[in-house]
């Protein structure tokens, strides 16, 4: 009897907890549904009863006379560094904003870029309250993830009714910026922008070569063919050895990358870009790739390998490894971004102290056509909370830092910076920037990493206009100008001669969230198009398995993934 | 009921033990039991934002879309090959080894060369990949500037899909059969030295000593260790290939683990790299449970 008694309970005992878990979880996900279909309801009742006259009075008077608070969650990138003592919470640009604003910044937790994707599918998961802004630079999945949770705010209105002139011109400067963010005609995230054409390429050569050998900097791909033969077979390092190539290029990542070494140009000069979507001449868009031209421009790069114009493990390169060939004197030509001058080219000069290197023009192709893959305007989003009170509020940061951060005019409150003796240091009655200037113990920081903008306010734009004219002898006289001088002289130039070419670059137009079948299918496609093009450069395949290879793309998914992708396009352009 | 008795009186001697092994059964539960309620991701269509509780039950889904994919073959073939011969290899250099080692006299030597054979199992792959890049290199590297001393033209090992298996295989046992190298010299030193006594006297030589003693002597831990690697049969060593291939490989070397990881971590697919996961698994977990069986019917050994 007694030991029936004890197995009873014990039975009991082992029932009671599972049952008690399961109502719970059960319960938890009831509360949730509940939680969040309340939390919309009360969301929407607010922005629309929002008094949007009190908004704007504030936007006009331009700081709030209550206290208004505002809860962050923002990426942490490894260029954000604070003084002894101070964190994100604690530095001269809070304060600054609750001077300036009367915001309290309140970063509720920060995270790096490595962990945060985690920690933001785990809050969304757990169904947790989200803090009023979210400030997130990273996958287009991760956002995707936040604007689906549905617990924020439309920001397309707010934008054109709170955001200020100079704020909006900067986002019209490409409009596509908007895209990835749009769900039925509506915007879901504000997009932070970037300098144009940042990462796009220009053509380094090394002077002395060229020099050695009286070349002039080739126009044409037919001319740099010719002065890739002479750097490969002529021994330009004069060491005896036949161990130099033409042209730095890494295929390993494919035909396309991010712009160290790539081979963007060698297509553009074909009239196509690979590796991206591109608008066709009827409107809609077409994967690069698949095109006609790039079996031509493919042939071309294996006849340069089997010249020995570029080196023979380029298919084993990635960026950072074939750029590696120009710095360490082993190739004359490299296409590579116009700060390549500060990093990571000058190596060459450790390794011979004679060389010299500038950038030049990309050359056109046969038909004189010139191109290049262009990078993207926008780095990064904000989100506003359905239930954040204030939205006016980042409106009112956002707009003070395009008038007064972005390019600054002369007498403007954040002229040289945001506070003397972090962002820039007054010598001598002239504001300077540079690092050695300060005092040990109090380095220079750059407070534009702080705000919420992650790089303060930045005009697409202005960058490469201002390198463009700084290098034609324009004397700097704004705060921004005499920053951007600053920079290498070989930067400057090169930004240049970047800004020079800058119609030919060629925007992937296909910059949304992942189609269903681009989901299911890309990686096949992706991994077959890598494996044919550099078997073809390689003499491995005949030139003919580009046909194969096209008609296997099409077939296998690629038509039902442009089309797709047409139909995304369709939906966001008309914003 | 003496038997209980007995029991009763056990417990209360042995109960601090019990207790001392509570906190590694909680850390267990909550790190390796508790995270694996995740793997019904592996049934749904999973959402981050929609969480477990929310996303779409798709049931098999995730497992058709592994098979569909117009390559699996290949990629499951490679996973097949690769893993094969690294389980194989990774026996057999050991053992051979452990038992030169053994012949050795002179103990510093010894000593030195177990050490040596035993660093480079504490290099990542990530540093590894490239200095094999640099050493493998037709333009100069030391591999082929070596084989051209004897004539042979450069060898494209990591361009070459043949040679880039041999390359994998090859650089994989080199990095880590040191390290097993050392579970094989215990097993050497735990040999009972009379029966090598009772050889000499016999007038057995060095060799009939080896054949007819040592190596009788390590197959049970032979077996061992051949059955726990079993369980890596679909592991053909992720850090390894991701570092070192590229689209020129992709025939012969691309396995499962890579493809996962480019669908499932990159592409973002969680309930479709769970899938894999979970295969992956299943069929190690029942390669493990057939060869435990095998070695204990075969040799009579236990493990557990």
């Amino acid at each position: 009897m007694k030991e029936a008694k004890g197995e009873l309970f014990l039975k009991q005992g082992w029932i009671k907890p599972v049952a008690l878990m399961t109502t719970l979880v059960l319960s938890m996900g009831f509360l949730g549904a509940c939680a969040s279909s309340n939390g919309e309801n009360k969301g929407k009742n607010e922005v629309s009863s929002n008094n949007q006259a009190a908004a704007k009075s504030v936007l006009e008077a331009g700081k709030f006379s209550e206290p208004v608070k505002m809860d962050i969650v923002r990426q942490m990138t490894s260029d954000v560094k604070f003084r002894t003592g101070e964190d994100i919470n604690n530095n001269p640009h809070v304060t600054w904003a609750k001077e300036a604003f009367n915001i309290d910044l309140n970063y509720v937790w920060t995270a790096d870029s490595s962990a945060i994707d985690t920690k933001i599918r785990l809050l969304l998961s757990a169904n947790e309250d989200l803090p009023d802004i979210v400030q997130y630079r990273g996958s287009q999945d991760v956002i995707d993830a936040l604007i689906d949770s549905g617990k924020f705010v439309e920001v397309g209105d707010l934008f054109e009714q709170y955001a200020s002139d100079a704020y909006k011109s900067a986002m019209a400067e490409d409009a596509s910026v908007w895209n990835p963010y749009v769900r039925d005609g509506k915007k879901y995230a504000l997009p932070i922008l970037d300098y144009a054409n940042n990462n796009d390429t220009v053509l380094w050569i090394r002077d002395d070569w060229m020099k050695k050998f009286n070349l002039q900097p080739p126009a044409t791909i037919a001319e740099m063919e010719t002065m890739m033969d002479m750097f490969a077979n002529q021994d330009p390092d004069g060491n005896g050895k036949k161990d130099t190539v033409g042209l730095a290029v890494g295929l390993k990542n494919g035909m396309n990358t991010w712009g160290l070494a790539d081979a963007d140009f060698i297509f553009g000069a074909y009239g196509v870009m690979p590796g991206q979507w591109n608008a066709g001449s009827d409107g809609k868009l077409a994967y690069g790739s698949v095109q006609p031209e790039v079996k031509t421009a493919l042939g071309k790069l294996k006849e340069w390998m089997e010249k020995g114009y570029i080196h023979k493990e380029a298919g084993l390169h990635d960026e950072g490894k074939a750029a590696e060939l120009f710095s360490s004197g082993k190739a004359g030509i490299v296409a590579a971004p116009y700060w390549a001058g500060g990093w990571p080219l000058p190596a060459v000069k450790e390794v011979d102290k004679n060389a010299d290197y500038s950038a030049y023009r990309l050359p056109a192709g046969p038909d004189g056509k010139i191109g290049r893959s262009q990078s993207g305007v926008s780095n990064g989003v904000v989100l506003i909370n359905k239930n954040y009170e204030h939205p006016e509020a980042f409106f009112l940061y956002a707009n003070y830092l395009y008038e007064n951060q972005g390019n600054p005019q002369a007498g403007s409150p954040l002229e040289y910076g945001f506070e003397e003796g972090y962002d820039y240091l007054i010598k001598d009655g002239k504001p300077t920037w540079d690092g050695a200037q300060f005092p040990a113990d109090q380095p220079i920081m750059n407070l534009g990493k702080y705000t919420i903008l992650f790089d303060g306010a930045r005009i697409p734009s202005l960058m490469m206009k201002t390198l463009s004219d700084l290098d034609g002898g324009k004397e700097a006289t704004s705060a921004f100008e005499m920053k951007a001088a600053m920079d290498m002289d070989k930067n400057i130039h090169a930004g240049a001669v970047n800004y020079s070419q800058i119609e030919f670059a060629m925007p992937n137009l296909y910059n949304g969230s992942p189609t269903k079948t681009y989901k299911k299918r890309w990686d096949f496609l992706n991994k077959s198009e890598k494996e044919t093009f550099n078997k073809i450069i390689y003499g491995d395949s005949p030139i003919e398995a580009f046909d194969t290879f096209v008609a296997q793309w099409k077939s296998s998914g690629g038509d039902t993934i442009t089309n797709e992708v047409n139909e995304w396009y369709d939906s966001v352009k008309s914003n | 009921m003496k038997q209980r008795v007995a029991r009763r009186w056990n417990f209360k001697l042995t109960w601090p033990l019990h207790v001392m092994l509570v906190p590694g059964i909680v850390l267990v539960l909550i790190f390796a039991y508790l995270p694996m309620l995740g793997l019904v991701m592996a049934f749904q269509d999973f959402q981050p934002q929609l969480g477990f509780f929310r996303s779409e039950w798709i049931g098999f889904e995730n497992f058709k879309l592994m098979f569909e994919y117009p390559d699996a073959r290949q990629v499951i073939w490679n996973t097949l090959l690769i893993a094969v011969i690294k389980i194989v290899a990774h026996l057999i250099v050991p053992l051979i080894f452990a038992l030169l080692l053994n012949e050795v006299r002179k103990m510093v030597f010894k000593r030195f060369v177990q050490t040596l054979v035993y660093l480079p199992h504490f290099l990542s792959w990530v540093i590894l990949g490239g200095i094999l890049l640099d050493m493998l290199s037709t333009d100069g590297g030391l591999v082929n500037q070596a084989l051209g001393w004897f004539g042979i033209e450069p060898i494209f090992f990591l361009g070459n899909g043949d040679w880039f298996r041999f390359t994998v295989i090859f650089s994989d046992v080199w990095k880590d059969f040191g390290f097993s190298t050392i579970i094989f010299l215990a097993a050497l030193s735990g040999i009972n030295p009379d029966f090598y006594e009772a050889a000499l006297i016999d007038g057995a030589n060095r060799w009939q000593q080896m054949l007819k003693i040592t190596l009788p002597s390590l197959i049970p831990i032979t077996i061992v260790v051949g059955t726990l690697s079993l369980g890596n049969i679909l592991n053909a060593g992720f850090d390894q290939i991701f570092n070192l291939y590229n689209p020129l490989v992709y025939e012969k070397g691309d396995i499962i683990d890579t493809y996962v990881y480019r669908v499932g971590l990159i592409g973002g697919d969680f309930g479709f790299g769970t899938a894999v996961g979970v295969f992956k698994s299943l069929v190690s977990f029942i390669l493990i449970v057939i060869s435990y069986r095998l070695a204990y019917k075969l040799a009579n050994y236990r493990i557990f």
